[in-house]
């Protein structure tokens, strides 16, 4: 837990629907403990200026026109590794958001969520908490259980499931709660939200080394 | 199949036997010759029946000059050459021929035309000679070996150089003669008065001749083989050499008569043609007198017109308008009473010890045939009838005749006489031999009886069993007697005990026909159907067909005492060397070889007489006689020639597909793709041209050789590419084999499509073709299938249209609607009821906004698919059950098949599941709901079980008294099951009150459907033109 509780918490919208941006800036700009430090209406224009406004978390629309917010994802997470990725849909597509979790994102929120709901999800996040639907859960566990070619791993273990994860990730995929999996498991919430978080972790280098396979793959096959 | 050889119709060949007694008028001279004719005429494919020429090349053929063409004999066939179909010839009337040293044949023409065949080419010859061109009369060689041609006027013409030499002339008009000594001297007659040629000079012959009368002129004459000539003058025959008479056979029988042709055979009789005289046989050097045959004694022929002697010895007479006459020596005779035994058949004949020969008739009473002359005894002379069966002559010279129906008489005097005796003879009898002890055996249809001096001894059983209908006896020197019956088998009588043998005894067949005890003590038997058995040292051996044997019915068999038997059967004559038939019947030789002597050697008929005995006989001068149903026949085994000369062979034609093979180059190649071969092959040989036998073989197409009969082709069908040579050997009438016989080495060409590198490539173009035809059904189904998955995709555009059209407008607005509904952070400065509207609105919207997720995502085709099935299924339930406060528990596979669902099951199964969980939620009273998935078979079922109260499910649907609110017909269960039913699912609800609900839904899910992308792959492959690079990314 590397934030400091008395510090408001930076956010920055990216979203290409102005009137839907405008009200989460709102929102955010109100909120106690909240200050948005950027709006963009396009991933584009999000790579140019984000960085340097060194968010702490970024709610990030998916449907986004040009590069999709799961492309920002995957495009800002390697120069912002602190940053928190929240990904904003209207609709719970199962398969968009779980591309965007594997580019680095750590969560999603509905657009229609209420705004208090909205505030204390981009809270959590920001305390290292990490939302997580069965449905996800499910999809997560898919793409550890896939045989595909697992390439050299640098750091052992770094892309692997430890059984205490898996075992939680099973629980979330079989409709088990939160708090039913700290009664289950006898572990204490905050766990439950670390073991989480190297999910995403994982499931983000998988990803990312697996990109880096295709690519080595790639350019053998264009040398031969 | 297409035959070449003209067969010989019955009837159209003249055929008779000449039997000239003329040896009656000395009875002390050697018989005399016996000569058979055969004719051959128009019908049997002569172009004329008047011939000019007859000569036979060195290569066997015989060649007939006519008018209508010259025509090429192989004793079958005749081949005829015209200026028809042989242009070269120049003209078809020929007027005669000559064979040159060279082996050319010269043809000289009526038009004094000339032209030579050599190699099977006709060429024309020009003579250039300043001379009449009259008929050519003849063509010879002279002492140097120039060639020269005469004409009528008997001028002669050297081929090479047009010289015409002119003989002096006699004052007999048209009185030609010529002839060739050994030494090369032409002799030519010229109107009756002779000169010569030699080293091209004539020279008039001057003979120092008594002048008998006026008639100073040469009738004929004839180079001798020694060198003399034989000179016809004045009536005389006469035989020069250096000037003086060598031998002189006095009056010629022709008397005056200019003789046509003069020939010296190589046997020294000279054969003299006359024009209206027929012909004569002259015998010098010995005291048969001369022969003449016309039309007088039965010749049919007076004119004559050409002599030839062929290779085998045989004469060949050409007449002028009577075709082809071959004649020669024959040993077969056929006498016959002037009354040709009245039509009927001649059953049994016996030659009597006293030179008289006994022949017993079918109706016409018995023969007896002595010095020439013929005696007839029938009713009239003491017979009981003229079925005479049987005539034997007893040990005393009596003859005895058996008779059917009034059994046995006795020859006295010039009558006969019942047989005497006080025992009676059965009125039947077939068979008669003289007994060794004087009387005589008979055989009867009631067994075998021996009667003498009147006496009969009866032999009725044999081994317990009837003896019947006794047909042949034999006593052998040991006085056993052995009888044959028909149909009973065979006996033996020996010490007054009789044996029987039938077929258990290895005899061939029951009916005996005949039996014939042989010095070495071997019995040979003739049966009826079985061929010849023997009986020797305890073992019966048979010899029949199988064994080479021609005919299986023998009549008679006796012994020559030449080393041969001659056996009667109904194919003929069979004459068959007795060592032969020994080693036959021991076993060491598979075969014996048999001549069989049929109607071309001048048997009338090949039906000889059996059944009865005796069924043939041999005379004191060691002739055969047998009786035929046409006739008694009569061989001379003396007489008998063996034709040793192996027939010259030709092959004479070679059909490819039908077409004539004219290439002579060797080996002959044969263009490709001809797959019919018909070799068309002769045998010279015209004792019995119908005996000449074949065997051919083609080599590399097979080993053995294959036995043609007297077949002359040989037909090969289908043969593939490759080197054959073509092999025909034949053999005579007595089997004389020409082994090197004649060969013709061809050589079949491969089509193009038979030789291997076409075989190759077309086993390439073959696999090219094949992949072609896969790739092009491939893509037509690829085609075909991308047709139907275009239309497929452009529904699915539309559906993805309307899910992203829906997305982004109205989501975007109904996102608005939700975030300005909510209460701001600020409630104090907002009236409670426009927060309480704020509220109501944001909660429909929120309503809004899910029923819209849901219909985007039951319309997106992007989630046509199991795994997003389950995945929607299970947020739902995870999100609804989470806010209904119930414990929600979900057992989903982790991988689901790649299987679609069409948006209207995930459409209506996902509405009849929130049904199910909103029941669950609102009534249920459940702590807890456990929603499975599985997949069985082809179903996929989902339950939704909750621990809740549960319900009665037969009260509460049927009763009015049930709760309206739970799946009570018009409630959520109905929808349900409808839903279900729309997707040809079915809906099961368990429930008991206290114990929870459980509801299943069954779906069936589309059988099978490939994976999508790699179609898509395919598909784009498709889409992409073929030569197109992949592209590059």
């Amino acid at each position: 837990m590397m934030k400091k509780p008395d510090m408001s918490i930076a956010v920055s919208i990216v979203d290409d629907d102005a009137p839907a941006r405008g009200i989460l800036a709102e929102w955010v700009s109100r909120a106690e403990g909240f200050h948005c430090v950027g709006q963009h209406g396009s991933v584009e224009a999000a790579l140019a200026t984000l960085p340097g406004e060194k968010p702490s978390v970024v709610l990030m629309d998916i449907n986004l026109p040009g590069l999709s917010g799961i492309e920002g994802v995957r495009r800002l997470k390697p120069q912002l590794p602190g940053t928190q990725f929240v990904m904003l849909t209207v609709y719970e597509d199962a398969d968009h958001i779980f591309a965007a979790l594997q580019a680095g994102a750590c969560g999603y929120l509905l657009k229609q969520t209420p705004r208090l709901e909205l505030l204390e999800s981009l809270k959590d996040v920001y305390n290292g908490g990490s939302p997580m639907t069965s449905n996800i859960a499910r999809k997560v566990v898919q793409a550890f259980q896939r045989h595909e070619p697992a390439p050299a791993p640098e750091q052992p273990g770094s892309d692997t499931l430890s059984p205490r994860e898996r075992e939680v990730l099973e629980l979330l995929a079989r409709g088990y709660l939160y708090k039913e999996i700290v009664d289950v498991l006898k572990i204490s919430r905050p766990t439950v939200n670390t073991y989480i978080r190297r999910i995403y972790e994982k499931l983000h280098v998988r990803s990312r080394s697996q990109a880096v396979a295709r690519f080595s793959r790639f350019s053998l096959d264009r040398i031969g | 199949m297409v035959t070449r050889i003209f067969p010989i119709r019955p009837g159209a060949c003249l055929f008779f036997a000449c039997c000239l007694m003329l040896a009656a008028s000395g009875a002390a001279a050697e018989p005399a010759p016996n000569y058979f004719f055969r004719n051959w005429q128009v019908e049997n494919g002569l172009p004329q029946n008047k011939l000019c020429a007859v000569v036979q090349t060195r290569d066997g053929y015989l060649w007939v000059g006519t008018y209508s063409g010259l025509a090429r004999f192989d004793g079958v066939r005749f081949q005829v050459f015209d200026d028809q179909n042989t242009p070269e010839l120049g003209n078809s009337r020929v007027s005669c021929l000559y064979e040159a040293p060279d082996g050319a044949l010269w043809i000289g023409h009526e038009d004094g035309g000339v032209t030579r065949y050599q190699d099977g080419q006709f060429a024309p010859v020009e003579i250039r000679a300043d001379w009449a061109s009259q008929r050519i009369y003849c063509i010879t060689t002279d002492d140097a070996g120039e060639i020269w041609v005469m004409n009528e006027s008997a001028s002669l013409a050297r081929v090479r150089d047009g010289l015409v030499l002119t003989t002096p002339a006699g004052n007999s008009r048209r009185l030609m003669g010529f002839t060739r000594s050994p030494n090369g001297t032409l002799w030519v007659a010229h109107d009756g008065r002779l000169s010569f040629m030699e080293r091209g000079q004539i020279h008039p012959a001057v003979f120092n001749l008594p002048i008998t009368n006026n008639y100073n002129y040469v009738q004929g004459i004839c180079a001798s083989r020694d060198g003399g000539l034989w000179i016809n003058s004045n009536g005389k025959l006469r035989k020069w050499q250096a000037g003086a008479v060598v031998q002189d056979l006095g009056a010629a029988p022709w008397g005056v008569n200019p003789l046509i042709c003069l020939k010296e055979t190589r046997r020294g009789i000279l054969v003299a043609g006359t024009a209206s005289q027929g012909f004569y046989l002259v015998f010098p050097g010995t005291n048969q007198p001369p022969l003449h045959f016309n039309q007088i004694n039965g010749m049919q022929v007076d004119w004559i017109r050409s002599v030839a002697e062929d290779q085998e010895g045989d004469l060949w007479l050409g007449t002028g308008g009577n075709g082809l006459l071959e004649m020669r020596p024959s040993p077969i005779q056929t006498p016959a009473p002037p009354d040709h035994w009245r039509g009927r058949a001649v059953l049994t004949v016996c030659p009597a010890r006293n030179g008289a020969i006994w022949a017993g008739t079918e109706g016409a009473g018995l023969y007896c045939y002595q010095a020439g002359g013929w005696r007839k005894f029938g009713y009239t002379n003491g017979l009981g009838n003229s079925y005479v069966w049987s005539v034997a002559e007893d040990a005393a010279g009596q003859i005895w005749a058996g008779n059917w129906g009034s059994g046995l008489f006795l020859l006295a005097g010039d009558r006969f006489k019942g047989a005497p005796g006080p025992d009676r003879v059965p009125p039947i009898v077939p068979a008669l031999l003289a007994a060794r002890d004087g009387g005589l055996w008979v055989g009867t249809a009631d067994g075998l009886l021996h009667y003498q001096a009147g006496r009969i001894n009866r032999f009725n059983t044999g081994e317990g069993r009837l003896l019947r209908d006794v047909r042949t006896m034999a006593e052998d020197e040991h006085g056993t007697l052995w009888f044959g019956t028909a149909g009973h088998g065979l006996g033996c009588l020996a010490g007054g005990r009789i044996r029987c043998f039938d077929r258990r005894d290895g005899l061939s067949s029951e009916y005996i026909e005949c039996l014939h005890c042989d010095d070495d003590g071997a019995l040979w038997i003739g049966t009826f159907g079985g061929g010849l058995c023997r009986w020797k040292e305890g073992r019966m051996a048979v010899i029949n067909r199988h064994e080479g044997l021609p005919n299986s019915i023998i009549g008679d068999i006796e012994d020559d005492d030449r080393g041969y038997f001659w056996m009667s059967s109904h194919g003929g004559l069979i004459r068959a060397a007795k060592a032969a038939l020994n080693r036959c019947a021991d076993g060491a030789s598979p075969t014996v070889a048999c001549l069989t002597y049929g109607v071309n050697d001048g048997l009338p008929t090949i039906e000889c007489a059996e059944g009865l005995q005796p069924a043939g006989g041999k005379s004191a001068d060691g002739r055969l006689w047998f009786p035929t149903s046409k006739g008694l026949v009569v061989v001379d085994p003396n007489a008998v020639r063996v034709n040793l000369q192996p027939p010259p062979m030709a092959l004479e034609e070679v059909l490819v597909d039908g077409e004539r093979v004219t290439n002579r180059l060797s080996p002959l190649r044969i263009p490709a793709g001809r797959s019919h071969f018909e070799f068309h092959y002769t045998g010279l040989s015209y004792v019995a041209p119908e005996k000449v036998t074949f065997k051919y073989r083609l080599e590399g197409f097979e080993q053995a050789w294959v036995e043609a009969g007297a077949k002359r082709q040989a037909i090969y069908s289908f043969l593939p590419p490759g080197h054959y040579a073509f092999h025909v050997i034949a053999a005579n009438n007595d089997g004389i084999w020409n082994e090197p016989g004649v060969s013709l080495p061809f050589i079949l060409l491969p089509r193009f499509w038979q030789t291997w590198w076409f075989q190759f490539s077309g086993a390439v173009l073959t696999v090219l073709a094949a992949s072609g035809m896969v790739w092009f059904e491939t893509r037509r189904r690829m085609r075909h299938r991308l047709e139907k998955l275009e239309r497929q995709q452009a529904v699915e555009r539309e559906r993805a249209r309307i899910a992203k059209d829906i997305h982004d407008d109205l989501g975007a607005s109904l996102t608005h609607i939700t975030m300005l509904s909510q209460a701001p952070p600020d409630p104090a400065g907002v009236p409670a009821a426009v927060a309480a509207n704020l509220d109501r609105i944001h909660d429909t919207a929120c309503e809004l906004t899910r029923s819209m997720d849901e219909i985007v995502w039951a319309v997106n085709p992007q989630h046509d698919t199991l795994d997003s099935l389950a995945g929607y299924l299970n947020r739902f339930a995870n999100v609804y059950m989470s806010a209904a406060g119930v414990r929600c528990r979900l057992d989903f596979p982790l991988q689901l098949p790649a299987r679609p669902v069409t948006a209207e099951v995930r459409h209506n199964l996902f509405l009849a599941f929130k049904e199910t969980l909103h029941n669950v939620a609102s009534h249920a009273a459940a702590a807890e709901v456990c929603v499975t998935l599985q997949l069985e078979a082809d179903d996929l079922v989902l339950l939704v079980t909750d621990n809740g109260r549960g319900f009665d499910p037969v009260q509460s649907p049927a009763g009015p008294s049930a709760k309206p609110d739970r799946f009570s017909p018009g409630n959520g269960l109905a929808n349900i099951r409808r839903r279900l039913l729309e997707i040809k699912g079915r809906c099961e609800v368990h429930s008991a009150p206290g114990r929870g609900t459980t509801v299943k839904f069954t779906v069936p899910l589309p059988k099978f459907s490939p994976p999508q992308t790699p179609n898509a792959e395919i598909v784009s492959s498709l889409l992409t033109t073929p030569a197109a690079p992949a592209p590059r990314v």
